[in-house]
C-alpha cells in the first residue's frame, strides 16, 4: 500500500516538475541558473591553476579557443527533478524532506560541476572520448549517483525514525 | 580493523565499475547487433501499418545515418498541411504520396539502447538474489520494447516537425515536450525506474519501510538471505 502510494505520488511529482522545468516562464530563470554554473566551473578550474573563461553558457579556453557549451539539458535539472520527486514522494516529515531536497540537490549540482569540468578537459584532448563520456558515460552515472544519494537520505530517514521510536519507549 | 562499508557505498562503487565495464562492452560488442535488431523491428512495424507492404523499409547511409521510407496513410496524404509541404501549386491536382522519407542521425537510435548497460549495472551491484536471470531478463525486455516505442516516437515527432501537422500552439508545445523528454530523461532515467522495481532485494533495501534493523534485531529479507554453502560474506 505504502510503496502503491509512492509510485503514484512519485509519478505526479515527476510530471509537475518536468511539466514546469518545460513550460515557457521557467525558461529564464533556468538560463541565468545554467549560465551561473558555467561562471562556477569557469572559477573553480581558475582558482585550481587552469584557463577558463565563462561567455554565457559557454566555458572557453582563452589559449586554444576550445568551447563547450552547457546545453538546457546538462545543467542537472533531470536528476534534480528525479530525485525532488522520490523525496516528495517518500513518508517523511516536511523538516526531513527539506533537508533532504537542499543536501541532495547540493550533492548532484556538486557532482555536476566534476562532470562539466572533467568534460572541458577531456573534450581539449580527444573529441570521440568527449561524445561518449557526454552522451554515455556521465548521463549514466549522474543517475546511479541519484539513487544512491536518495538511497542514503531514505536510510537516514528510517534510521532517524527508529531512533524517536526507540526513544519513546 | 577495516570501518565496515554502508551498501549504498558498495551499490555505488560497484555500479560504477560495472557500468563503465557495461558501457564498454555495449559500445564496442553489443551496439552493432543491437542497432540491427532495432532496425529489424522498426522495419517490420513499418511493413505492418497501412501501405507499409509496397512503401515502408529502413536502410543506413554510408555515413551510418538511418533512413527510414515511412508509408503515410492516403487521409494524412490528402491533408493541406502534407500537401503543401510536397510543394503542390494552388488549383494543381493533388500530389500522390505513399511514404515519406525521413533520416535519423545515428545517435538517435544508439540513445535508445543505452538503457541495457545501466539497467544491467544496477541490477548486478544490486544485492544478490535468487533467480536473478528473471529481473535481467524481464528489464532487458522491456527496454528493447521501450525502445522500439521510443524510436517510433521520435519518427511520428520527425514527420510532424517536417510536415508541420499540428495545428495549435498546444500541440506543437505538447509535441516538443514529448520529443525533448523521448530523447533527454527516458533513455537515461528508465532503467533506474526499472531496476528497483523489477530486482525485490534491491527494493527492499531502498524502500524497506520499517525502521533500520539493528544487530540484534536484524532481518534479511527472503532476497538477502544466504544461500546454504555459498555464503561468502564478513562475519
Amino acid at each position: 500500500m505504502r510503496m502503491a502510494r509512492f509510485v503514484l505520488f512519485f509519478g505526479v511529482s515527476l510530471a509537475v516538475l518536468f511539466g514546469l522545468l518545460l513550460a515557457p516562464p521557467t525558461q529564464p530563470p533556468v538560463i541565468r541558473f545554467t549560465r551561473g554554473l558555467v561562471t562556477v566551473s569557469a572559477a573553480l578550474i581558475r582558482l585550481f591553476g587552469g584557463q577558463a573563461v565563462a561567455i554565457g553558457d559557454l566555458l572557453e579556453n582563452p589559449v586554444n579557443h576550445f568551447a563547450i557549451q552547457m546545453a538546457y539539458g546538462c545543467n542537472g535539472a533531470h536528476v534534480t527533478i528525479l530525485l525532488w520527486a522520490a523525496v516528495l514522494a517518500f513518508p517523511a516529515s516536511w523538516m526531513q524532506k527539506a533537508k533532504g531536497l537542499a543536501a541532495g540537490t547540493a550533492a548532484i549540482h556538486a557532482v555536476n560541476l566534476i562532470r562539466f569540468i572533467s568534460l572541458f578537459y577531456v573534450g581539449q584532448y580527444n573529441r570521440a572520448w568527449f561524445d561518449f563520456a557526454h552522451l554515455y558515460l556521465w548521463e549514466s552515472l549522474m543517475m546511479l549517483d541519484t539513487l544512491v544519494i536518495f538511497w542514503t537520505w531514505a536510510y537516514l530517514v528510517r534510521k532517524s525514525g527508529s531512533a524517536e521510536h526507540a526513544s519513546a519507549h | 580493523m577495516r570501518a565496515p562499508i554502508s551498501p549504498q557505498l558498495r551499490f555505488l562503487l560497484r555500479g560504477s565499475s560495472l557500468l563503465l565495464l557495461l558501457l564498454a562492452l555495449w559500445w564496442w560488442v553489443l551496439l552493432p547487433p543491437m542497432l540491427a535488431g532495432l532496425r529489424l523491428s522498426t522495419g517490420a512495424v513499418l511493413w505492418l501499418l497501412p501501405g507499409g507492404r509496397s512503401a515502408s523499409g529502413v536502410t543506413v547511409a554510408p555515413n551510418g545515418d538511418w533512413v527510414l521510407r515511412v508509408p503515410i496513410p492516403e487521409s494524412m496524404a490528402n491533408e493541406d498541411a502534407v500537401q503543401r509541404a510536397y510543394r503542390r501549386a494552388p488549383g494543381a491536382p493533388r500530389v500522390l504520396v505513399r511514404s515519406f522519407k525521413l533520416v535519423i542521425a545515428d545517435r538517435i537510435p544508439t540513445f535508445f539502447t543505452l538503457g541495457f548497460p545501466l539497467f544491467w549495472a544496477l541490477v548486478l551491484a544490486a544485492p544478490r538474489m535468487p533467480r536473478l536471470w528473471r529481473p535481467v531478463a524481464g528489464g532487458t525486455a522491456l527496454l528493447a520494447l521501450l525502445a522500439q516505442l521510443s524510436l517510433l516516437l521520435y519518427t511520428a515527432y520527425s514527420i510532424e516537425s517536417t510536415l508541420r501537422l499540428a495545428t495549435s500552439a498546444a500541440a506543437v508545445s505538447l509535441w516538443g515536450a514529448a520529443e525533448y523528454l523521448n530523447v533527454n530523461v527516458v533513455p537515461y532515467m528508465a532503467p533506474m525506474l526499472i531496476a528497483p522495481w523489477l530486482h525485490t532485494g534491491l527494493r527492499e533495501q531502498i524502500f524497506s519501510w520499517n525502521a533500520v534493523a539493528t544487530p540484534e534485531s536484524a532481518h534479511l529479507g527472503e532476497a538477502d538471505k544466504p544461500r546454504r554453502g555459498r555464503y561468502r560474506g564478513r562475519k
